[in-house]
């Protein structure tokens, strides 16, 4: 059965109404290349998407174009996100696109966030699991293009800074589809067969997302982590972040970083040790001296001499207090003597002699009585004069009181 | 000697003897008594300051 005929608009309304309600083609995606791309004054871009067989018209409102995260062309292959639009007048539906993505970028942008999530959750970024450096390495592995930039860079670095240690340079394909394997077999090799390497940088010079894309893999990323030699990693720039970056056990900007933080300034510890090496002799030095000074004071000899000076001390001592004493007992002595003879000299003051010496005699009566009044003495009465030479008998001729 | 005095007994015994003789009121007899006492321990302590310096001697030789 029949309905009866349509006009056209009625038509294209009826068709709109039915795409524009559909739920998958309001909200679909769709691969294909770009062509007969046109930058309309307005802001708007209009192109078509085509593959082998077909084309289809594509609308890209201006508001939406700030969105896009890279540059149109013609002829890249994309993926456009938006819903199926129809235009009533001309018949004709186009898709009217919200978000655009390069279809390669895509894939790979997806490929690592899923891989990087897979291991995040086995955890092989786990922090813990991340070996220390080695402070001093004696041999480096370097595991990268023998041709590339980061092994020149790499070992201009290590040889300016360090003079000991060995550089063993593993060379790899760093891009490419062998690329993962090579680099995933160096690191296994190296700690199978190399075992005196203390510590591995693995990475390449700066390049595309897909050039560094090697970095990515899963392979790679597994033998980082089951390396029991400390892995640096060091692609490309500061800004690429790759799986092999968070596996590591040290993340290193640039090969040029790798290289700094993998072994240290020689010369630096040399100064070092040499500075430590007088600081001690030094320090001997001191204690030698302070020591032989010791001794010297514990020398037999000088502490002879000190207990002989003491006893010399002691010496002088007794003998100042011997000459003391002698000096006590003689000006004793002295002082006795000298009162000896004062008294002697009062003595002989008073001697009745000293007086007849001066021309006095002394008379005594007949019983030897000092005669002290002559008036008493009678006529004729017998008297002894002694003078201070001799004495003489003699007669009393006459007495009386005064003259 | 009968018994070994210490250099420090002696020597108190002299200083002892020395200041009994400068007392004021000491009679001549104590005097010479304390001085003779004096003489006899000074040539104690000396004997012994003596014999010290010869060990040191013969011991630092």
């Amino acid at each position: 059965m029949a309905l009866k005929p349509v006009r056209v608009s009625q038509l294209n309304s009826y068709i709109k109404r039915i795409l524009q309600s559909d739920p998958i083609l309001g909200n679909i995606s769709v691969i294909g290349e770009i062509s007969n791309l046109k930058f309309h004054s307005s802001g708007h871009v209009y192109f078509s998407l085509k593959d082998e067989d077909s084309k289809v018209s594509c609308f890209l409102p201006a508001g939406n174009v700030g969105r896009i995260g890279f540059q149109l062309k013609e002829g890249i292959e994309v993926t456009a996100h938006g819903y199926i639009y129809l235009y009533e007048r001309g018949g004709s539906y186009s898709i009217n696109i919200r978000d655009m993505e390069s279809a390669g970028q895509g894939d790979l942008a997806a490929a690592f966030e899923k891989l990087k999530l897979k291991l995040q959750q086995e955890g092989l970024f786990s922090q813990e699991k991340k070996k220390s450096l080695p402070v001093f390495p004696y041999k480096v592995a370097v595991v990268t293009s023998p041709t590339g930039a980061a092994v020149r860079d790499i070992l201009k670095i290590i040889k300016q800074k360090n003079d000991v240690v060995d550089i063993m340079v593993y060379p790899v394909l760093v891009q490419g589809p062998s690329a993962p394997d090579e680099i995933a077999h160096a690191i296994t090799d190296i700690n199978e067969n190399h075992t005196d390497v203390d510590v591995i940088i693995t990475g390449r010079g700066g390049g595309s997302a897909e050039e560094l894309w090697a970095f990515n893999d899963e392979n790679v990323a597994r033998s980082i982590y089951a390396s029991k030699i400390p892995v640096i990693s060091a692609v490309g720039h500061e800004t690429d972040f790759t799986i092999a970056d968070f596996v590591a056990d040290l993340r290193a900007e640039t090969p040029t970083a790798a290289a700094e933080r993998a072994v240290p300034d020689t010369r630096e510890l040399r100064e070092y040790i040499d500075s430590i090496y007088s600081e001690n002799r030094r320090n001997l030095r001191m204690l030698l001296e302070d020591r032989k000074k010791h001794l010297q004071l514990l020398d037999p000899k000088a502490f002879g001499r000190d207990l002989q000076s003491r006893v010399a001390m002691d010496h002088m001592r007794i003998e100042n207090i011997m000459e003391d004493m002698t000096d006590s007992i003689h000006s004793m002595i002295r002082d006795k003597k000298y009162r000896l003879m004062l008294l002697k000299e009062t003595l002989d003051g008073a001697d009745p002699k000293a007086i007849l010496k001066k021309g006095y005699s002394v008379i005594t009566d007949e019983n030897g009585v000092i005669v002290r009044d002559a008036s008493a003495l009678e006529q004729d009465q017998l008297i002894n004069i002694e003078a201070a030479v001799g004495h003489a008998k003699a007669r009393v001729v006459s007495s009386g009181k005064d003259k | 000697m009968a018994e070994k005095k210490s250099f420090e007994e002696v020597l108190k015994k002299l200083e002892e003897a020395s200041a009994k003789l400068k007392s004021e009121d000491i009679s001549l007899e104590d005097a010479i008594k304390s001085y003779e006492e004096g003489i006899k321990y000074y040539k104690e302590c000396s004997e012994i300051l003596e014999k010290a310096d010869q060990k040191i001697e013969t011991l630092t030789k």
